[in-house]
């Protein structure tokens, strides 16, 4: 075998060698602390493959005459694009005896929709304690609660 | 000779072969907000796909992405500034990585006025309302007292508690006066008390 053959056939196998090397980390329980806390950030709570996604958030607006308001935006989807489904949703905002602190919002996201946007407008005194989600999807309902501290 | 050509042939071009992945949005254009988790699903135009292995967000350092940990061939991106972004998506075809790119995307915020509360959850309070608990319970003031030293049961100055009345009685009560608090502090006694009502 040729010097230039030995040095192609050399070169060749170490950059396979090179590209094969195992680059994990081996600090493991640090690495499920990272996976942990972006499944944090991202609010993903599903236990198994979910149906469908959901998430909404609360964005307290600038009170007016005694009164606020709490803007709620956020989605609802089918988790597989080829999946038609008839998807509905109720949203409460309960104070801490689990009492509604303005009308339940609601929605119908059957025509293939995803964006979920809503309103609760309530005297300034009443304290937001529990945001409860309610999501119908192909008939089958589905319950989110998040704290909400008292807002 | 002929080896050593097909083993560079397997390091360097095949890598770079043309993508082949579809990457389907999961939300309209409307739900593009910041804020909100997008979902995202691939889907390989070739049987050569096996798995999505990375997603990248170039445009903005404000944006996250996961795999989903239960279904290999969605991931979400969120971000909490508006931002035009694009995404690379690293994928396994053929026992080789690939990379496919994928916008650019329009990330509006979620609303003209307010910002989003980070929402207790189910993971536990929020980080005022820990605050709050900490400096009510735990803080020793100027007077060598905690809050709860003198004020035992928080829910009985639920009704009446704000950063005004808290002022109030900084400024008046004379065991109070040498209390000092930033806004930010007064603020979180106040939610945390409020909790209780």
């Amino acid at each position: 075998m040729g010097m230039i053959k030995k040095i192609t056939l050399l070169t060749s196998a170490f950059i396979m060698v090179l590209s094969f090397q195992n680059c994990g980390k081996e600090d493991m329980a640090f690495m499920d602390s990272v996976v942990d806390e972006n499944l944090e950030y991202f609010n993903y709570t599903y236990k198994s493959a979910p149906e469908f996604y959901f998430n909404v958030n609360v964005i307290p607006q600038t009170p007016v005459d005694n009164y606020k308001e709490f803007l709620i935006v956020g989605g609802v989807a089918a988790s597989d694009a080829d999946r038609t489904a008839s998807i509905s949703w109720s949203i409460r905002m309960l104070d801490a005896e689990g009492r509604d602190i303005c009308p339940r919002m609601e929605g119908d996201n059957s025509m293939g929709e995803t964006l979920i946007e809503g309103s609760c407008v309530t005297p300034q005194t009443n304290r937001a304690h529990k945001l409860e989600s309610k999501v119908v999807f192909d008939g089958v309902e589905h319950v989110f609660t998040q704290s909400l501290n008292g807002l | 000779m002929r080896l050593g050509g097909i083993l560079l042939l397997l390091c360097f071009v095949l890598p770079a072969s043309a993508a082949d992945l579809e990457v389907r949005p999961l939300f309209k254009d409307n739900t593009l907000r910041t804020y909100i988790p997008l979902p995202f699903q691939v889907k390989g135009a070739s049987a050569d796909f096996t798995a999505l292995t990375a997603v990248t967000v170039t445009g903005s350092s404000s944006c996250r992405t996961l795999l989903d940990p239960h279904i290999p061939t969605n991931f979400f991106v969120k971000c909490k500034e508006p931002a035009e972004i694009t995404l690379s998506l690293s994928y396994l075809a053929k026992d080789q990585i690939r990379k496919v790119t994928y916008g650019p995307l329009q990330i509006t915020k979620i609303s003209e006025s307010g910002e989003v509360v980070d929402p207790g959850g189910d993971t536990g309070p929020s980080a005022e309302w820990l605050l709050g608990q900490n400096l009510y319970h735990n803080k020793k003031y100027s007077n060598g007292k905690t809050c709860a030293r003198c004020h035992d049961n928080p829910a009985e100055k639920a009704d009446r508690i704000s950063v005004n009345a808290l002022n109030g009685a900084i400024s008046s009560i004379n065991d109070m006066k040498g209390i000092s608090l930033t806004e930010a502090e007064k603020k979180a006694i106040v939610t945390y008390v409020q909790s209780f009502k």
